[in-house]
């Protein structure tokens, strides 16, 4: 079991989880945590020498052509061409202080630094014109006294080259491949590779947002600079690896566990909450999706139940129409005979008409030539002739007309008709039997109230007959009519109900349909529904075990508070010597500064506590400076850190550092050095300051307007 | 015997005969002639002066539906009372005018049929004379007497069965005609759409149905106003169809 294994499983009990202790284990083992402290043990890195190798254009608009004074290729930039220069630079720095200087800006100093930096993490500092100048580098690096040496061309950018560790033994040198690149990413992968492994670093695990970030060789690297235009934060150079550069360079022992714990804890917890999230939303959904269905289900089931359960008869249904068909056929018939039976009772009644007519014609005609014959004819209204007495007498006697003389019927006149015989004998015959019914009729007037009379009934026995039997006839005629009508208005009655049944079947046969129609509505709905609940509300799947987390966070706690435990002590004596040395440095107003665990430092000046980042330029180069050294002479003495103790610094003056002030900080920094092994690399453009403090040895330096290199 | 009697609607209707043109002709003299002045004949009572205004008054009572017409448009004017309408449904409806409704033919004159058989009936028996004014180039007029024979003869026939209906109905032909003229008279009938529109020669068309329907109108709009125009004298007066 490992310390931390251990502490994590006594954590977990005390907090009343049960945890097998080999779980524990597997679970920071798989989260890449740490389980034993790893004390950091300074590893000295230093440059022994930088060549590079090249030819520089200078042009006239290029960043060489500010120098507009006499010289050589000031000269020539001046013409406007560009002119070639070969180069060759070769420095072997020294340990303790460096400086590399030049009067003016723009000599090349910070090329210097670069060179030495892209040996040293693969990635290339250098500007694009600067870059296409150079086609040889070659550093060479010692750590912990083992030389490696990284060479490469350069053609057209691309690096290409490898990296050689030397061991010479007996006198006798031998190289070892350590690795060849032919691009910026395989040269910056070895170079990563072999620094964090020959200076004992680990990379630095760190959450950011939603993903686990890898913070490696460059970003221990970039610590090593401290340049004057970028003061923020106190250690290093990227804020969010402040915290983290610090536990590293102080050398706490549970430092890298402490950070994979952390970071492990963020990993799980964010893939909880994410799969929490998305658990949520996906039972959001299926519980809207189950609502849904159910409504459906309940919708489907009240229209199906609103259905009676009967069902249609089709057989009774076909049976209806037909006998719909048959009342519709009956009253149709009906119909036609109705139809008949009026046509027939229409001509009844016409020929009813007519013989009234002609009787009423015929009788009125016996009635007035009885009324007239009952009157003696007095004049002939022809020729106006008197009709004598004799002539009328002769009509009794001779039975000849008293007017014409004609011969009358006999028979005829002795019925009171009087006709002369000439008439046709039909003619006379209708005439005695009209005038016979003429008679009948007066004698009846003369016996009935007469204004009661009848036309229609007042017939006499003779003539009853016809006119009877077309009586009878029409109303036979109209009772047929009207039995006939009543029939038919029951057939149609009938025809209607007929009708109506067949439509209440058919309805019926229409509701069972839609009754289906409703059942398979509700299965579907039944069945989606099923469905649904069976794939069930997910039950967040968590990939994010519970206990993976628990472990988790009482190891991010436990290495937590060992680091503190452990770091604290080590900060008390780092703030220290940060406090002499930004003294030493000529910040004298500085009374103390307390580091803290998070890479935040308080300062105290006459009597006041300020911040870091509310420090003037000046005051916060002094202190990045002093804490940078303190570090490294700190894990030198106390043989705990992991600062490789080299630094490099760029351009201290150009921050409102005076030029005494930098010979104060120049002279401190070479004290501290003597005191400690250390290498620092000074890029400034006090040359002649550099040359007259430190050893020729330690010193590149261009004079008046020459370049570096 | 009647000249072109025809079959109208109802099948063969019988043509009327010169009997029953004579007893018409007898009861129009007695109620629709005037009486007769000084020069007339001796005997004569009552006097149809002109033949027009004879055939006027006998096309009215031949045809019941122009009568009734004539009813309406008299109760229309608020001459007659509005009881009259009552008479002219009877004319209408009633089997009785329709058994002696005997369509006449139209000639230059109007309604025209010739006289002459059925008026020497009741000139042989001396009810009647005939007068002619005039001379022979120029179209003579006639004049129609009753005489106290046939005045007498009116009287008997009143008494008779069937005959009678004619004593009542041309008792509305005379209420209907008035003293009018022939030719007055002859306009009026000329106002009866129909009898205008008849070409020459052919029979009068019947009105029954416009007449009907004229009639409802009247005696709705006669309703709604509720107004009695008051009839005129009209003492004789009973529905066509009682006799």
């Amino acid at each position: 079991m490992s310390t931390l294994g251990d502490a994590v499983h006594a954590e977990c009990a005390k907090k009343g989880l049960k945890v097998e202790p080999e779980k524990i284990e597997q679970i920071l083992t798989d989260a890449g945590v740490a389980t034993s402290a790893t004390t950091g043990v300074p590893v000295r890195l230093r440059v022994r020498r930088i060549l590079a190798a090249g030819t520089k254009v200078l042009s006239a608009s290029g960043e060489n052509a500010e120098s507009e004074e006499s010289g050589p290729v000031a000269e020539a930039s001046a013409h406007g061409a560009n002119t070639s220069v070969p180069f060759n630079l070769d420095w072997s720095p020294a340990d303790g202080i460096n400086g590399v200087g030049s009067e003016r800006n723009l000599r090349g100093k910070s090329s210097v630094l670069h060179f030495m930096a892209w040996a040293l993490t693969g990635r290339c500092p250098l500007q694009t014109d600067v870059l296409s100048w150079v086609e040889h580098v070659e550093v060479e690096f010692s750590i912990d006294d083992v030389p490696v040496v990284v060479t490469f061309d350069v053609d057209s950018g691309v690096p290409v080259g490898a990296a050689v560790q030397e061991m010479t033994t007996g006198g006798t040198t031998r190289q070892t491949n350590l690795g060849s690149f032919s691009s910026d990413a395989e040269f910056e992968s070895l170079m990563g590779a072999l620094m964090l492994e020959r200076l004992r670093l680990e990379p630095i695990a760190m959450w950011t947002i939603d993903k686990e970030t890898s913070h490696a060789w460059p970003a221990y690297a970039s610590a090593l600079a401290v340049h004057a235009d970028r003061l923020d934060p106190v250690v290093g150079n990227e804020g969010v690896l402040g915290t983290r550069m610090l536990q590293m360079f102080v050398g706490t022992s549970w430092a890298p566990t402490r950070a994979q714990a952390a970071t492990a804890l963020n990993a799980v917890k964010f893939a909880r909450a994410r799969a929490s999230a998305k658990a949520k939303a996906a039972a959001e959904m299926t519980s809207t999706s189950i609502a849904v269905a159910e409504d459906r289900v309940t919708n489907a089931q009240e229209l199906v139940d609103s259905f009676d359960a009967a069902e249609p008869d089709i057989d009774a249904m076909f049976s209806l129409a037909a006998a719909a068909t048959d009342r519709a056929r009956a009253a149709q018939e009906l119909s036609l005979r109705l139809l008949t039976a009026r046509s027939v009772a229409t001509q009844v009644h016409d020929q009813l008409r007519a013989e009234q007519l002609r009787r009423n014609a015929t009788i009125e005609d016996a009635l007035a030539r009885r009324f007239f014959n009952a009157m003696t004819p007095t004049v002939c209204p022809r020729c106006s002739a008197a009709v004598t007495s004799k002539r009328r007498d002769a009509e009794g006697h001779d039975h000849e007309c008293s007017l014409c003389s004609s011969h009358l019927d006999l028979d005829a006149f002795a019925a009171n008709v009087v006709v002369a015989s000439e008439v046709p004998g039909d003619t006379r015959g209708e005439m005695v039997a009209a005038t016979a019914d003429a008679e009948a009729e007066r004698a009846e007037f003369a016996a009935d109230a007469p204004e009661d009379e009848d036309i229609d009934h007042e017939d006499d026995e003779h003539v009853v007959d016809a006119l009877d039997a077309l009586q009878q006839a029409a109303s036979d005629a109209d009772a047929a009519v009207a039995k006939l009508e009543t029939d038919l208005a029951a057939a149609e009655q009938n025809r209607l109900d007929a009708e109506a049944a067949v439509q209440v079947s058919r309805e019926g046969i229409e509701r069972a349909r839609a009754r289906l129609r409703a059942e398979f509505e509700l299965a579907r709905a039944q069945g989606a529904l099923e469905s649904l609940q069976q794939t069930g509300v997910p039950v967040a799947p968590s990939p994010v075990d519970e206990v993976q987390v628990k472990v988790l966070e009482a190891a991010d706690r436990l290495t937590g508070a060992w680091l503190k435990n452990d770091q604290d002590p080590l900060l008390v004596e780092v703030s220290k010597e940060i406090t002499e040395l930004a003294r030493s440095f000529g910040a004298d107003n500085i009374t103390s500064v307390s580091l803290k665990g998070n890479a935040n430092m308080d300062v105290y000046k006459g009597g006041a506590k300020s911040g870091y980042g509310s420090l003037t330029d000046g005051e916060k180069l002094r202190i990045k400076l002093a804490t940078a050294i303190a570090l490294i002479a700190h894990g030198h003495k106390a043989g705990v850190g992991r600062h490789p103790g080299l630094l490099f610094i760029d351009s201290p003056a150009a921050e409102e550092i005076p030029a005494n002030d930098l010979e104060i900080m120049l002279s401190a920094m070479k004290a501290a050095a003597e005191e400690t092994s250390m290498q620092i690399v000074v890029a400034t453009t006090h040359g002649p300051m550099l040359a007259s403090l430190l050893p020729p040895d330690n010193v590149l330096v261009a004079t008046g307007r020459n370049f570096v290199w | 015997m009647t000249a072109d009697s025809t079959t109208t609607h109802g099948g063969a209707r019988p043509q009327a005969t010169r009997m029953q043109h004579a007893i018409r002709v007898l009861v129009i003299l007695d109620a629709c002639g005037e009486v007769v002045k000084a020069g007339d004949p001796a005997d004569a009572v009552k006097v149809i002066r002109s033949e027009l205004r004879l055939q006027a008054l006998d096309f009215w009572l031949r045809n019941p539906d122009y009568l009734a017409d004539e009813l309406v448009t008299k109760v229309e004017a608020g001459e007659f009372s509005e009881s009259y309408l009552d008479t002219a449904n009877h004319l209408l409806d009633d089997p009785e005018p329709d058994l002696r409704w005997y369509p006449m033919p139209r000639w230059h004159y109007g309604a025209y049929e010739a006289v002459d058989d059925a008026f020497s009936i009741l000139d042989a028996y001396g009810l009647a004379l005939l007068r002619r004014k005039g001379g022979v180039v120029k179209a003579a007029r006639s004049q129609f007497f009753l005489t106290t024979k046939g005045k007498a003869a009116v009287a008997d026939l009143a008494e008779e069965p069937r005959l009678s209906w004619y004593t009542e109905q041309v008792k509305l032909v005379a209420l209907v005609a008035g003293t009018d003229l022939g030719s007055a008279l002859k306009k009026r009938q000329y106002k009866q759409a129909e009898y205008a529109k008849t070409e020459l020669g052919v029979n009068i068309a019947p009105i029954a149905s416009g007449v009907r329907e004229r009639l409802e109108k009247l005696r709705a709009a006669n309703d709604h106003y509720s107004k009695d125009q008051g009839a005129p004298d009209a003492a004789n007066h009973t529905d066509g169809s009682e006799s």
